[in-house]
C-alpha cells in the first residue's frame, strides 16, 4: 500500500476515525489499534514477510529485556551481539547475499569455480533496512543506558512496525518514539492540521514533481546511448530533483500522517538544496539515517582514530559514507556514491570547516558568494546522483562521457510535454516556497498567514495542481527498495 | 466526539467533498474516468452502467474487427434486443478470456459470439484490464466514478482523452456503425507493422481460447467462434496461406474439443478487397454482408 494510492486513503481514513473515536480511551487501546493497523499496512504488500517483522520484533524485545535485567556486563554484551547478529544477519542475507556472491565470483573466478556458488532469487522485504536500524538502536541505547527496555510488548512491537515510518523512515530512535507510545495521545487540532498540510505538500512533491520527472529521467537513463548530451544533462538535473521530491515527499507524508495520529517523529529533510557545502548537505538530507550513523558508527570511529588527528577524521568519514552508500543497496554504484561524498568532506576537514554552518537568515538578501556555494554543492551532489541512478559504474562513465559531447546543444525530444512542463514550473514553485519557508519544519507551515481564506486558497491551488498534473504512471517511492 | 476533532473533520471534509463534486461534474459532462488503456472499452463500461443491464442473452466479443464489422442493428432486428457488442480495439484472445470470466458472472449470457481475426492472436495480455476485472461488481454497476480514484489519472489526462484523442461513436448495443476513426493511411501503417504471425504470444492466445471455451461450456454457455474475412492482398501469398490454414485448424480443434461452435467466413470469393478498409476492417457494405451471414448462422444455433 503506497501513500499515494486510493487504498491508503481509505485505510488511513478508517484508521483515523477508529483511532480517535473508538480506541481513544487509553494508550493501550490506541497501541493495539496501531499495531493491528501497522501489520495490516505491511501485510497488504506481502503477508509472508510479516512473520519476519514479528519474529524480529519478538527476538529484540526479549533481548532488550535481557540486556536491561542482566547484572553482569558480559551477558549484556552477549545479548547485544545476538541482537546485532539477528538484525544485520537478516539484512545482509536479504539485501546483500547476491551482491557478495556475484562480486566474489567476478573477483575470483578460479576459486569460486571450485565451490558451488549460486545467487538466490531473494525478494527484499520492504522496509527491512529501516526497522532493523530501529531495533539495533533500541538495543544499543539500552546497553549504553540511554533508554530503559520496555516491558510492554505492544509498545515495542508498535515501535518497530510504526506504519507511517515503516517502509522508508524516518528512522526514529527509541527515546523519541517509545515515550510517546507509553502515554495516551490526545487529539490536537493544530498538530493534526499541520500534519494534513505536510501530507499535502508531500503528495504535491511526489505526484507532480517526482513522478513527472521520473517519466523523463527513466526514458533518458534507459536510452542514454542514443540520447543527446542536452537530454542527459537535463535528466541528471531532474533526477536530483526527482529523488529529493520523491524521498522528502515520502518523509513529509510519513511525518504528516504521524502528526494526524498524535505522534511527533524525527524530521528527515531540512531543505538540502540550500546547503552551502557537503557537510551542510548531509546535515539536511536523510537526517535520521545520517544522525543514526553519526551516533553509532562515525562517533565511535572518530574516537578510535582520534590519535591520528585530521587523518583519523578523514578515515572515519570515508568509512561512514561508504557505509551510507552500501546501505542504499547492493551495487558498486551506491558504494562509489557514498565514497565520493566522503571524499567531498576532505577539503572541509583540511580547511577546518567541517562544522561551519552557512546561515541563511529569513529576510536577508542572498549574496552572490552564498549563491555560488549553493550552486556548487548542488552540482557536486548532482554528479554523484548520476552514479547513484546508473545500473553500473560502466553506465555512469559512459553517461558522463556522452554529456561532454557536441550534442550538448541539440534539441530534446520529449514525449509527455505537458507533464514535464508542469513539473518544471512546479519545481520552481517548490524551491521558491521552500526558500521562503526555510526556517520552518516544512514549506506549507503557513500559520503566519493570518487570513484563513488566503491559506485555504493556497491549499486549493496545490490540490488543483495535484489533480491536474499528476504523472501518468504512479511510481513506487524510490527509497522503498532500500 | 471531541470538539477539536469535529472541527478538523468538518474542515477536511469540505476539501474532500469539493474533490468528489468536481469529479461528479466531470462524469456528468462525459469526461469519464480512465479505466484501461482502451478508450472504447472504457466508453462501453460507462455506457453499460447507464443501461443497468442485469442479463444479456448474446454477447459479442473481440477486437476492432467485430467492433466495426458487426452491424448491431441487423443482429438485434433478427435476434432480439438482448444483445451487446463488447468488442474493443486491440483486444487479444487472452483479454477476451479474462474479461469474459467476469462478464459471465455479471450478465449471465447464453451465447457468446467471438468474431476473430488473426491479429487477435498476436499480442500479449493488456494488463490494464485488471483494473476493471479486479473491481467489485457493485462499483462497476452503480458507482463507476470510483475509477477516478482507484487508479488515479490526472485531470489533464482525462481532458486529453475526452477532447484530443479520437472518441468512438457507439450505438445503443456497443457497436460502431460509423466510419473508422483515423485515415486509411494510419490504419494501413498500423496493420503493416502488425504483420508477423505467429508471434511469441500466439500460443498463449490459443491457450486462452481453449480455457475460455472450456469455461463457457462448463457454465452452459455456447461459444460461437466466427473466423472473420480478411483482405486478399496478403492472404494470396502461398506461405501465408499455409499459416492461415494451420491457424484455422487449430482454432477449429480447440472449439471442437470444448463443445463450442466454429464457423469460418474467410472467403475471398464473397469478400473482395473492395469491402475492406484495410486488411481486416470492413466498410459498411462489408459489415452488412458479414453480419447477414452471421445472423443466418445464429438463427440455426439460437432457436
Amino acid at each position: 500500500m503506497i501513500f499515494t494510492s486510493s487504498q491508503f486513503v481509505i485505510f488511513i481514513s478508517v484508521f483515523f476515525l477508529l483511532y480517535w473515536v473508538v480506541f481513544n480511551r487509553s494508550y493501550k487501546l490506541q497501541n493495539i489499534l496501531l499495531l493491528a493497523g501497522s501489520y495490516t499496512f505491511y501485510a497488504y504488500w506481502d503477508w509472508r514477510f510479516l512473520f519476519l517483522l514479528i519474529c524480529s520484533s519478538a527476538v529484540n524485545y526479549f533481548l532488550g529485556l535481557g540486556i536491561s535485567k542482566s547484572a553482569k556486563e558480559k551477558y549484556r554484551v552477549v545479548y547485544l551481539w545476538l541482537g546485532m547478529l539477528q538484525g544485520l544477519g537478516c539484512l545482509l542475507f536479504f539485501k546483500y547475499f547476491n551482491f557478495f556472491v556475484g562480486s566474489f565470483k567476478n573477483a575470483f573466478p578460479l576459486i569460486s569455480g571450485r565451490f558451488d556458488l549460486h545467487t538466490l532469487n531473494i525478494i527484499l522485504p520492504l522496509g527491512i533496512s529501516f526497522y532493523t536500524f530501529r531495533t539495533i538502536s533500541y538495543l544499543l541505547d539500552i546497553k549504553s543506558m540511554k533508554v530503559k527496555a520496555t516491558s510492554d510488548w505492544v509498545v515495542f512491537f508498535s515501535y518497530v512496525s510504526f506504519f507511517p515510518c515503516l517502509l522508508a523512515g524516518p528512522i526514529d530512535r527509541p527515546k523519541t518514539l517509545i515515550p510517546q507510545l507509553e502515554t495516551k495521545r490526545k487529539f490536537n487540532y493544530l498538530q493534526a492540521s499541520d500534519g494534513m498540510r505536510q501530507v499535502l505538500w508531500g503528495v504535491f512533491k511526489k505526484m507532480v514533481i517526482a513522478d513527472n520527472c521520473a517519466a523523463f529521467t527513466n526514458h533518458v537513463f534507459d536510452h542514454y546511448k542514443t540520447s543527446p548530451a542536452s537530454a542527459l544533462l537535463l535528466a541528471a538535473f531532474l533526477y536530483t530533483i526527482q529523488i529529493y521530491a520523491d524521498f522528502s515527499g515520502y518523509s513529509d507524508i510519513a511525518i504528516g500522517v504521524s502528526n494526524l495520529i498524535g505522534f511527533k517523529v524525527t524530521r528527515n529533510f531540512n531543505f538540502p538544496f540550500f546547503s552551502q557545502n557537503i557537510a551542510d548537505f548531509w546535515r539536511r538530507w536523510n537526517i535520521s539515517l545520517t544522525s543514526w550513523l553519526t551516533d553509532y558508527v562515525f562517533t565511535p570511529l572518530s574516537i578510535y582514530f582520534r590519535d591520528y588527528g585530521k587523518m583519523g577524521l578523514v578515515i572515519s568519514i570515508l568509512i561512514n559514507f561508504t557505509l551510507i552508500g552500501i546501505w542504499h543497496g547492493a551495487n558498486w554504484t551506491f558504494i562509489i556514491f557514498g565514497f565520493l561524498h566522503g571524499c567531498y568532506y576532505i577539503p572541509l576537514i583540511i580547511g577546518g570547516k567541517l562544522n561551519k554552518k552557512g546561515k541563511l537568515l529569513i529576510g536577508e538578501r542572498l549574496s552572490l558568494t552564498t549563491l555560488l556555494k549553493i550552486t556548487g554543492t548542488f552540482l557536486l551532489v548532482m554528479f554523484t546522483f548520476v552514479i547513484f541512478r546508473s545500473d553500473s559504474i560502466r553506465q555512469a562513465f559512459e553517461y558522463f562521457e556522452r554529456i561532454f559531447s557536441l550534442s550538448l546543444f541539440s534539441t530534446i525530444e520529449i514525449k509527455e510535454k505537458v507533464n514535464l512542463f508542469a513539473a518544471l514550473i512546479c519545481i520552481v514553485i517548490m524551491l521558491w516556497a521552500e526558500w521562503r519557508q526555510r526556517d520552518k519544519q516544512h514549506a506549507l507551515q503557513i500559520d503566519s498567514i493570518p487570513n484563513s481564506s488566503s491559506r485555504a486558497f493556497i491549499y486549493v491551488v496545490l490540490i488543483v495542481l495535484v489533480l491536474c498534473f499528476s504523472a501518468t504512471k504512479n511510481t513506487d517511492f524510490i527509497y522503498f527498495k532500500f | 466526539m471531541d470538539g477539536e476533532l469535529k472541527h478538523f473533520l468538518f474542515k477536511t471534509s469540505l476539501f474532500v467533498v469539493g474533490i468528489f463534486v468536481l469529479f461528479e461534474v466531470f462524469f456528468q459532462m462525459g469526461i469519464y474516468p480512465i479505466i484501461t488503456n482502451s478508450q472504447v472499452f472504457d466508453q462501453k463500461v460507462v455506457a453499460l452502467q447507464k443501461r443497468h443491464l442485469k442479463s444479456i442473452k448474446l454477447i459479442a466479443i473481440g477486437s476492432s474487427a467485430p467492433l466495426y464489422g458487426l452491424d448491431d442493428s441487423i443482429i438485434v432486428s433478427h435476434m432480439g434486443p438482448s444483445f451487446y457488442n463488447l468488442s474493443s480495439w486491440s483486444m487479444q484472445i487472452t483479454d477476451s478470456r479474462d474479461l469474459m470470466l467476469n462478464w459471465q458472472k455479471m450478465y449471465h449470457p447464453k451465447y457468446v459470439l467471438l468474431c476473430s481475426v488473426l491479429s487477435d492472436f498476436r499480442q500479449p495480455t493488456d494488463t490494464s484490464y485488471e483494473n476493471y476485472i479486479q473491481t467489485s461488481d457493485v462499483i462497476k454497476n452503480s458507482f463507476p466514478e470510483f475509477y477516478y480514484f482507484k487508479d488515479y489519472h490526472s485531470v489533464s489526462q482525462l481532458l486529453r482523452r475526452r477532447y484530443i484523442d479520437v472518441l468512438a461513436v457507439l450505438d445503443r448495443w456497443g457497436g460502431n456503425p460509423g466510419p473508422l476513426p483515423y485515415g486509411p493511411k494510419e490504419w494501413k501503417n498500423w496493420n503493416e507493422k502488425e504483420d508477423k504471425f505467429p508471434t511469441e504470444y500466439t500460443n498463449g492466445n490459443y491457450k486462452a481460447l481453449d480455457s475460455l471455451a472450456s469455461f463457457l461450456h462448463h457454465r452452459q454457455v455456447t461459444l460461437i467462434f466466427v473466423q472473420m474475412p480478411m483482405s486478399n492482398s496478403r492472404t494470396n501469398e502461398a506461405t501465408f496461406r499455409a499459416t492461415l490454414e494451420k491457424h484455422f485448424d487449430r482454432c477449429h480443434k480447440i472449439l471442437e474439443q470444448n463443445h463450442g461452435i466454429y464457423i469460418n467466413h474467410y472467403d475471398p470469393a464473397v469478400f473482395s478487397d473492395s469491402v475492406f478498409y484495410d486488411k481486416v476492417h470492413l466498410y459498411k457494405k462489408g459489415a452488412t454482408l458479414f453480419t447477414n451471414l452471421v445472423v443466418q448462422d445464429l438463427k440455426t444455433i439460437i432457436k
